[in-house]
């Protein structure tokens, strides 16, 4: 009734899904629920696994964002823009993930993409929470050094490629999840993210 | 029997999620057309896109009549979309600060231009965006095809589908980078919102779906 093809098929289905927890390392991160935004290494770098390269930005409550400063936490870095609807459906919920991962000393990072100081402040000033550390890549250049070459190729502006997107980055600096924005399955409460940076933490005890 | 094997085959992809990897779940906001490619998967016009506005995502959806309007174009003239009736309308929502709708417009343009003789209308809508800011964006990207404001978004919202991306707080911009090709009919033909992890910058699928519309006639 039924092919060797679609029987081999129906194994690989069922052997993903009996052992979740062992297969869960086999499968693509970008296979894996809720994470289809997960770079693939044919974008190029960075990759989860790599150093994230460094920066250092004026941040909003003065001073300087500067990520290696932040070597011994956990960081999520987000990259926003006022104007962008699904960074704005999502901004609220980065103070939920800084507050309710304090303890397994998580930092929120968040950094605004080329826009004008006044725009950003205005905005940021209702929008961002106080758990969260925010600082501005005016010019984008931040940004672009995180843009994957070959992830929307078809963008011109190189910075633009990895707005709402989201990294996990570990104490020791590197990258252990990258997701660019994933439209199609939008998960504004950051579910996904959520999960991984509970697993993650919890692994390094 | 080739048939069977595929829709077969394709429950079983459809119920892995339910199956497996609980608490890593995040429900799909918007439902990804999962439709078994017809034929020669390798080929992209073949593939279906993967977030078609089909009825489960609510009105306006693919089959049903667009919504009309009657909206002012970059050059003054009123553009009211049933007076189009008799042509094939590829109707696309841009904004001047979307990345994703700025890599497609040279291949809006390019659409424009090589069915602009078999009487394809291409029109796009500008959603939610000043007077400054519309002024400012029909300047700098001289498109060769009406591009019409929509000053408080309220024609985008209109074609904006009810369950379409809930988690997107201002729904006027959930049709922001969406294309639909629009038949002689004023009917729906095809219909899909932006996917940013499968993004179609060449609108590939648009021209697929614009072939089909010009022999359906």
């Amino acid at each position: 009734m039924f092919s060797a093809k679609t029987a081999q098929k129906c194994a690989a289905m069922l052997a993903l899904c009996t052992g979740c927890a062992s297969a869960a390392a086999d499968v693509p991160v970008w296979q894996r629920p809720g994470l289809g935004g997960a770079v693939r290494p044919d974008m190029g770098a960075p990759q989860p696994g790599s150093l994230a390269p460094d920066f250092s930005l004026p941040a909003d409550s003065g001073g300087a964002v500067r990520l290696s400063a932040l070597r011994g936490d956990w960081v999520v870095l987000h990259f926003t823009a006022s104007w962008c609807p699904y960074c704005d459906s999502e901004i609220e919920h980065l103070g939920q993930i800084a507050d309710g991962f304090a303890t397994r000393h998580v930092r929120v990072v968040l950094l605004d993409v080329e826009e004008s100081a006044p725009v950003w402040a205005s905005y940021a000033q209702s929008h961002v929470a106080n758990g969260v550390l925010s600082g501005r890549d005016a010019s984008g250049k931040v940004a672009a050094t995180f843009a994957p070459p070959h992830a929307q190729p078809a963008f011109n502006d190189r910075a633009q490629a990895v707005l709402d997107a989201t990294l996990i980055i570990d104490p020791h600096g590197k990258i252990r999840l990258f997701l660019l924005p994933d439209t199609a399955h939008f998960d504004p409460t950051f579910q996904a993210v959520r999960a991984e940076l509970g697993r993650l933490t919890a692994e390094s005890g | 029997m080739a048939k069977i094997n595929r829709h077969f085959s394709y429950l079983l992809v459809s119920a892995v999620p339910l199956l497996g990897c609980a608490g890593q779940s995040a429900r799909p906001s918007a439902p990804v057309a999962q439709a078994a490619p017809a034929s020669a998967p390798s080929d992209p016009a073949t593939l279906p896109p993967s977030v078609l506005v089909t009825g489960e995502l609510g009105s306006p959806h693919i089959g049903e009549l667009a919504p009309d309007f009657d909206l002012v174009d970059q050059s003054g003239a009123h553009v009211r979309l049933s007076e189009l009736r008799g042509s094939v309308v590829v109707l696309a929502f841009v904004t001047s600060f979307c990345p994703f709708s700025a890599a497609a417009q040279p291949h809006l343009a390019e659409l424009a231009e090589r069915y602009g003789a078999q009487g394809v209308r291409v029109v796009a809508v500008d959603v939610a965006e000043s007077d400054e800011a519309f002024n400012e964006y029909v300047a700098r990207m001289k498109l060769p095809f009406p591009v019409l404001h929509d000053p408080d978004g309220a024609v985008s919202l209109r074609f904006t589908p009810t369950h379409a991306n809930p988690g997107v707080k201002d729904r006027k911009q959930v049709v922001v980078t969406s294309n639909l090709v629009i038949d002689r009919e004023g009917r729906i033909q095809f219909f899909t919102l932006l996917d940013t992890a499968h993004f179609d910058a060449k609108l590939v699928h648009v021209e697929h779906a614009l072939e089909h519309a010009l022999q359906g006639a």
